[in-house]
């Protein structure tokens, strides 16, 4: 291979892989073809045209008119994934509650709700599903608001001129999700016992949080710092990114990633913003995001899956 | 229709072309003035096919690499057809009025 091809080929990959199955070899020919005799690198605006072209035929295929059935299915599929990502989070909640002999907390109720409206979701008219998860949006924030009420968080936050802000993004996601339930188009497609298990792993993987309510964590790691402490969420944040990974290797996984992602990352990555607003972008932040961005890689690496309507 | 997809379209009328053929046939419809680059030309036989205004008629194997030919599809052979319409309409317009405004100029009636 000459040097002009290898970095032709390099240029190639900004390509789709779908794209450069078929057309790698076929395009290689053309641009060899139309290259000087002894030009080693490919000019600039050859550079640029290619990228350009790459950019186009991605967006194209990203928003053109064939995505449509991919963005159905995804719409489908985004109001549940939030929803189940949402009831996911409030589990330990729960629990702790329960095993504190709280049977019936207003926490263990709105988490047994949500279980509901994911049922809805999956089984129910799209109107008594949307009905369901506004009527549990407002419920839920009709409870919460009043626990953060007065906004006077001067001495959680560096910054205080946007001391609504914190509010704005605990309680957006479940305005979003009763927004994605809303726009749903079809019911989703989704094998069950996928569902099953990638909810009882986010549960398992968001148990550990448990320990922040123990007076020895709270004692010991906790009176290291909240960057400590964020350790907890970096489970359900990995398992998240291998979700996400494996999504990614679908047409509809990657839709609904992109529609999921707003209330998916305010619900898990809450923390990571709060480390972010205190300064502890360094260790908590960043401790927090590069092993969950190496997991998305991981899981989004092999073949990838045509169309299908499930992600994962 | 943009001045690129018309020249590929009619670069594809007289029969399938591939890639670098249908560059260099662009470069001499056009008198060199349009100079289509490896980039352009797929995304737009990538969209063409996708409208399906253009098809793949038959590969070969040149120096190991595939060739694709392409080809116009009877959708495109219309597209392009009202194409050319459109735009002799227009130069035939633009053609009588500047008879107009010629005999106007040299007083002729």
């Amino acid at each position: 291979m000459t040097d002009l091809e290898a970095r032709y080929r390099r240029l190639l990959r900004w390509y789709p892989q779908a794209h450069r199955a078929v057309h790698e070899e076929e395009m290689l020919g053309v641009l060899m073809a139309g290259a000087e005799p002894g030009r080693t690198r490919p000019k600039v605006a050859e550079s640029a045209d290619l990228i350009r072209g790459a950019a186009r035929i991605r967006l194209r295929h990203a928003f053109g008119p064939e995505s449509g059935p991919s963005w159905r299915s995804a719409f489908a599929l985004a109001g549940l994934v939030a929803t189940l990502v949402l009831a996911c989070e409030l589990v330990p909640q729960s629990l702790f509650l329960f095993w504190n002999g709280y049977f019936w907390a207003p926490a263990t109720a709105f988490g047994l709700a949500l279980a509901l409206v994911a049922v809805l979701i999956l089984r129910a008219p799209r109107w008594l599903a949307a009905g369901a998860a506004w009527a549990w949006a407002a419920g839920y924030l009709a409870w919460s608001l009043p626990q953060v009420l007065p906004l006077d968080f001067s001495d959680m936050y560096s910054f205080s001129s946007s001391q609504p802000l914190p509010v704005v993004l605990q309680f957006a996601p479940v305005v979003l999700v009763a927004v994605l339930v809303t726009l749903r188009p079809d019911r989703p497609v989704v094998p069950y016992r996928k569902v099953l298990g990638w909810s009882a792993l986010l549960v398992g993987a968001g148990l550990p949080q448990l320990y922040q309510f123990e007076n020895w964590f709270y004692e010991t790691i906790g009176s290291l710092g909240y960057e400590t402490e964020a350790i907890l969420f970096m489970l359900p944040l990995t398992v998240l990114a291998v979700l996400a990974g494996q999504a990614a290797r679908t047409a509809t996984g990657r839709r609904t990633i992109v529609l999921a992602a707003v209330p998916v990352l305010l619900m898990t990555g809450y923390d990571l913003l709060v480390l972010w607003m205190t300064g502890s972008w360094l260790f908590g932040s960043l401790g927090l995001l590069i092993p969950a961005v190496i997991m998305f890689v991981l899981a989004r690496r092999g073949k990838p899956v045509p169309q299908t309507p499930v992600p994962g | 229709m943009q001045e690129p997809t018309f020249l590929i379209l009619t670069a594809l009328a007289a029969g399938p072309q591939h890639g670098y053929g249908v560059i260099t046939d662009v470069a001499e419809i056009s008198e060199g003035r349009v100079v289509l680059r490896a980039g352009t030309l797929y995304a737009a036989l990538d969209r063409l096919r996708a409208e399906g205004l253009i098809e793949a008629d038959r590969e070969e194997i040149v120096d190991g690499r595939v060739r694709r030919y392409y080809r116009l599809t009877g959708e495109g052979a219309t597209r392009l057809a009202e194409e050319v319409d459109r735009i002799t309409r227009h130069a035939n317009a633009a053609t009588t009025r500047l008879r107009q405004r010629f005999s106007t100029a040299w007083g002729m009636p």
